[in-house]
């Protein structure tokens, strides 16, 4: 009976004494995580990581044995993995900058976070792996090979054999499909571009509708093909640029996806906000086509007797996308710029006005490119590391 | 319910059994393209004008095989389940895509596409998966033809749609709420884009015979009670009420027209499917051509079936100034998959079929049917005849087990015209063999039959067929759809009744009789045989009028003569055609025919006498079909004898 009582005692005693250091460890791992670990990069301040792509460390079934959790972060992984249930693809890199004490500390806040309920880690627990774990980056096999999961948990966690979309994880060459997209009208493009910026373009409306990058490019697209047709393309990222339509209210933006309306949002007859405008030419815009040049589509539409083409690459620093565009025969041109509020645009020639207008002459417009970044590419760029080769 | 589905499916299924591939034709399959995706569903199939085949699969690719060396080289990719394809050159094809018709070219010559030329984007999509894009053809003059699908309400329509919306063609099993869906499209050679014919369904198949002739296949579904074969021409509507939203002329929703205006208006199949029996979900129509090397049947039409592993051929001829005819069972099981979708001839003059599914009941794969010059034992022709049909074989049958009238199990039936998915088969009759006729050669039977009825479907499963050295015949289950008779066709029953020409009926109430002459005895007094009643005219008197068809139909009265002697009967009716006699027969002998010439109009009523011997007390007065059709019959007057 006593040593009951003591033993209650004293472990409500280093209760007490971890909850007293617990305040300070997490702390210093919040920050870390939040700051210069970039772990929220990737996996987010609230821990929920990226839909497809960078698994989630709120509630995760990955972490029940810390052991497991300080050979990822101190070795790294590669390979796809299955977290609760769900398929994650992006790599994990080793966390080389930190000493032990800032690795226990970042992973007992990752413990203890978002309702999680996992174990205090020690420097000293991290001091012992990075000593005795083998060298090279784990792969899912050699990682579980290492720290299995039991049978319960083993059915929904562990890896699995990749399909044809986990080989478009890194682009190395465009990647052009027609099919229905989220957004669009049913005559619409996914484009992936090499480094990893993606865009829908609407042949419907003869425009660029969206770009995205983090995520991934759309997935599971064969479904759509080889059953009847009926599923709209799923992506895991969120754009960063979507062009304005005010025929869209922001709540419309939920159900763009959606194949069971009875009746539409609007039909393209009734499209507005076409960006380009040609003094007297008040024609709706015609499309005509594309040509692949290196792969790249360059989208040929016409507005009244003017040809525009128009071509979407990486932009030079890769923080987002360039469009490279022609207007033939020669006639001044006004664009609109509207960009949603989480991009902004430059052009190399004319002068973007305040209100997003940028005026072409006619030799300005014979050859022009705009380009569109991500006003706060930091998350994306991050992703990207992980997501390339290197 | 899976399981009761699965039964139904082998029922369905085992009544398939008619048909079986001749030993002459043998069927081999070719290794699938390397699709990336693992795909081996095909869509589209042509040949190069250098022998090579492109195939088309539904992720979009595009592939070509050369048959001398087995190997495929990947031409374009990144369509929209491309349904098919035209080779026009060796560099450049035509491809029915989900938004487009395409021009896919290889310009700079590394053997590679660069160039998707929007050819015809002028149609709609409301981005139900159901609104399928089917296979370009091309005419002699280089002008093409498309054809869309209808939406379905397995699912609805996407927040934003191409084309103008018109919620007129929104509702209904299969809608068309954007331009032009459930039409055949014609491209002109000029590049201008027209809705060319409506009333389509899920045309899965466009193809022309060796005249010229367009033909288009449909699905068996809402409006179409069986699968058919359509004869195109321009303008005008095969049934399918939801592409009626973009006719001009036609106003209002279309599930909300008259069904009798629709029937009205609809063109009828050259060729019915029996549902069930001989193919539940045809696609393309491919002619026999002269370049084939598949037998002695140049000129008449293949049409691939998806739900079962068959290709059926089809006999088309020429009566009343319209196509029509009978199909076959003709490669048929065995090696062949399910899910023939799209066919072609290859330079060798082989047959090569594309099969696919798409979640529905199909196949994969491609497969090549090769003939090897001796011909089959089977039914060259099925023709219509003044008393039956004609069948002329490839061979001198038995005449022995041909003349067995018990061998030729005749049946006619028809399918309703409705909005309703499917039909039964209705008036199912066996219709009786009155005798059979072999040629000398032995390779011609006449079968004539007691009643050739137009407008019914008209079908046999011949049994025990063999030719002089023993073989049986290889398919020997045929379906002719009647529509005309050589001579003597009645009208199309759903033009002739229905409740629309009432106009007017609605303030003009049925015409008073009132004549001091005599007793007016009206058809609901009568008793009717076969014939219906009808108050689709004006001006009848009564409830309504007796309406003849073809067959043995009959209208008895039974009328009282206060005493014996001469009367005199009033027969008033109606005839919007030329004269349509009726025998009169009074106490059960023949009295006369009455000739019943036209009154120049449905809704102009004369009157037909008659002098007859009547008894006291009850007489019977019948009028009875003589051969053919007869009039409308609003009343009978009797005048009785008088005193002397």
């Amino acid at each position: 009976m006593k040593k009951i009582i003591i033993s209650l005692f004293s472990v409500s005693i280093v209760g007490m004494a971890c909850s007293a250091r617990d305040v300070a460890t997490l702390a210093k791992g919040k920050d870390l995580y939040n700051g210069a670990g970039s772990c929220v990069a990737c996996h987010m301040a609230d821990g929920k990581g990226q839909p497809g792509s960078v698994p989630p460390l709120a509630g995760s079934d990955w972490l029940e044995n810390s052991d497991r959790t300080i050979a990822i972060v101190l070795r790294g992984m590669a390979g796809p993995v299955k977290v609760n249930g769900d398929r994650y693809y992006s790599a994990m890199p080793p966390q080389l900058l930190f000493d032990d004490e800032k690795i226990a500390d970042m992973i007992t806040y990752v413990n203890q976070a978002w309702g999680n309920k996992g174990a205090a880690v020690t420097a000293a627990q991290v001091a012992k792996a990075r000593k005795t774990l083998p060298q090279a980056v784990y792969t899912p096999q050699t990682l579980l090979k290492a720290f299995p999961f039991d049978n319960k948990r083993g059915r929904k966690n562990g890896t699995y054999t990749p399909d044809f979309d986990d080989s478009l994880m890194v682009i190395n060459e465009p990647v052009v499909y027609r099919t229905f997209m989220p957004g669009a009208s049913p005559a619409a493009f996914a484009v992936a571009l090499p480094g990893n910026h993606y865009y829908c373009w609407d042949a419907g409306e003869c425009r660029l509708r969206y770009a995205w990058t983090k995520g991934g490019f759309i997935r599971g697209n064969q479904v759509h093909w080889s059953s009847n047709g009926k599923p709209v393309a799923k992506f895991n990222g969120l754009p960063y640029y979507r062009a304005r339509s005010s025929k869209l209210k922001p709540e419309d933006y939920v159900h763009l996806a959606e194949t069971a309306r009875s009746i539409p949002f609007y039909d393209t007859t009734e499209a507005v906000d076409f960006p380009i405008k040609i003094e007297g030419v008040e024609a709706s815009p015609k499309y005509k086509g594309y040509r692949l040049i290196q792969g790249y589509p360059e989208f040929i539409y016409k507005i009244g007797d003017y040809e525009i083409r128009e071509l979407i690459q990486a932009s030079k620093n890769n923080l987002g996308i360039t469009r490279k565009f022609s207007v033939s025969p020669k006639i001044p041109i006004t664009f609109k710029l509207t960009p949603d509020g989480s991009s902004s645009y430059s052009s190399s020639a004319g002068k973007i006005s305040s209100d997003g207008t940028l005026k072409l002459t006619a030799k300005q417009a014979m050859e022009f490119d705009l380009t569109i970044i991500e006003k706060n590419p930091a998350a994306s760029a991050a992703t990207q590391t992980q997501g390339s080769k290197e | 319910m899976k399981n009761l589905n699965h039964l139904l499916m082998l029922s369905l299924f085992a009544n398939f059994a008619f048909g079986e591939t001749s030993p002459n034709y043998k069927v081999t399959q070719i290794a699938n393209p390397p699709s990336k995706f693992g795909t081996k569903q095909i869509d589209g199939l042509d040949f190069l004008p250098d022998g090579r085949m492109v195939v088309c699969l539904p992720s979009g690719e595009v592939f070509f095989y050369d048959p001398k060396t087995s190997g495929w080289q990947l031409f374009a990719e990144g369509l929209h389940n491309p349904l098919g394809v035209i080779a026009e050159s060796n560099s450049s094809l035509v491809i029915s895509q989900r938004p487009e018709v395409t021009r896919v070219s290889d310009t700079d010559g590394d053997g590679k596409a660069d160039f998707y030329q929007v050819m015809s984007d002028e149609f709609g999509m409301s981005g139900n998966y159901h609104e399928f894009h089917f296979t370009p053809v091309k005419d002699k003059e280089g002008n093409y033809f498309f054809s869309l699908g209808t939406g379905s309400s397995g699912d609805g329509i996407r927040p934003i749609v191409r084309g103008k919306f018109d919620s007129r063609g929104r509702p209904g099993r299969m809608h068309s709420s954007t331009p032009f869906r459930g039409c055949v499209m014609k491209l002109t050679k000029d590049g201008e884009t027209i809705p060319w014919s409506y009333g389509h369904r899920t045309p899965n198949g466009l193809g022309f015979d060796l005249k010229g002739n367009l033909f288009v296949t449909d699905n068996q579904g809402d409006w179409v009670g069986s699968s058919k074969l359509f004869h195109v021409k321009e303008g005008r509507f095969y049934g399918h009420a939801a592409s009626l939203t973009w006719k001009s002329g036609f106003e209002g929703a279309p599930l909300k027209a008259d069904p009798q205006d629709l029937a009205r208006m609809r063109t009828r199949a050259a060729v019915v499917f029996p549902h069930g029996s001989m193919a539940n979900s045809p696609t393309q129509v491919l002619a026999i051509s002269p370049d084939a090397r598949f037998g002695p049947f140049t000129g008449q039409l293949l049409v691939g079936e998806m739900n079962t592993n068959r290709i059926v051929r089809v006999m088309l001829e020429e009566v009343g100034g319209e196509l029509q005819g009978a199909c076959v069972p003709f490669i048929d099981g065995g090696a062949l998959a399910r899910g023939c979708n799209r066919m072609a001839w290859a330079p060798d003059g082989s047959l090569y079929v594309g099969h696919t599914k798409h979640t529905w009941a199909g196949g994969e794969g491609i497969s090549r049917v090769e003939w090897n010059g001796v011909d089959p034992f089977e039914a060259v022709s099925m023709k219509l005849t003044k008393t039956g049909f004609q069948f002329l074989f490839t061979q001198p049958i038995d005449s022995k087990v041909a003349g067995e009238v018990a061998n030729w199990p005749f049946k006619r039936y028809y399918y309703k015209y409705h909005k309703t998915y499917g039909s039964p088969q209705i008036d199912v009759s066996p219709v009786k063999v009155k005798s059979i006729e072999v040629s000398e050669d032995g390779k011609v039977v006449d079968v004539h039959l007691e009643e050739l009825k137009a407008w019914h479907i008209h079908e046999v499963n011949i049994k025990g067929i063999k030719s002089a050295d023993g073989t049986s015949l290889a398919n020997s289950y045929f379906a002719y759809t009647l529509n005309r008779l050589l001579e003597n066709t009645p009208p199309d029953p759903l033009h002739a009744s229905g409740t629309t020409q009432k106009k007017g009926s609605s303030s003009g109430k049925p015409v008073k009789v009132i004549d001091p002459k005599g007793k007016v005895y009206q058809v609901a007094d009568a008793k009717l045989k076969g014939v219906k009643t009808s108050n689709s005219h004006d001006g009848y008197t009564g409830a309504g009028y007796a309406d003849f068809d073809k067959g043995n139909e009959s209208i008895e009265w039974e009328i009282k003569s206060g005493r014996e002697g001469q009367g005199e009967i009033l027969i008033r009716y109606a005839l919007g055609a030329s004269a349509r006699p009726l025998n009169l027969i009074v106490n059960g002998e023949k009295h006369s025919v009455l000739p019943f010439p036209g009154t120049g109009g449905w809704s102009t009523w004369k009157e037909m006498a008659a002098r007859v011997e009547l008894r006291k007390g009850r007489n019977s007065i019948v009028l009875v079909t003589n051969g053919a059709s007869g009039g409308n019959i609003d009343h009978l007057q009797f005048i009785g004898p008088k005193s002397n």
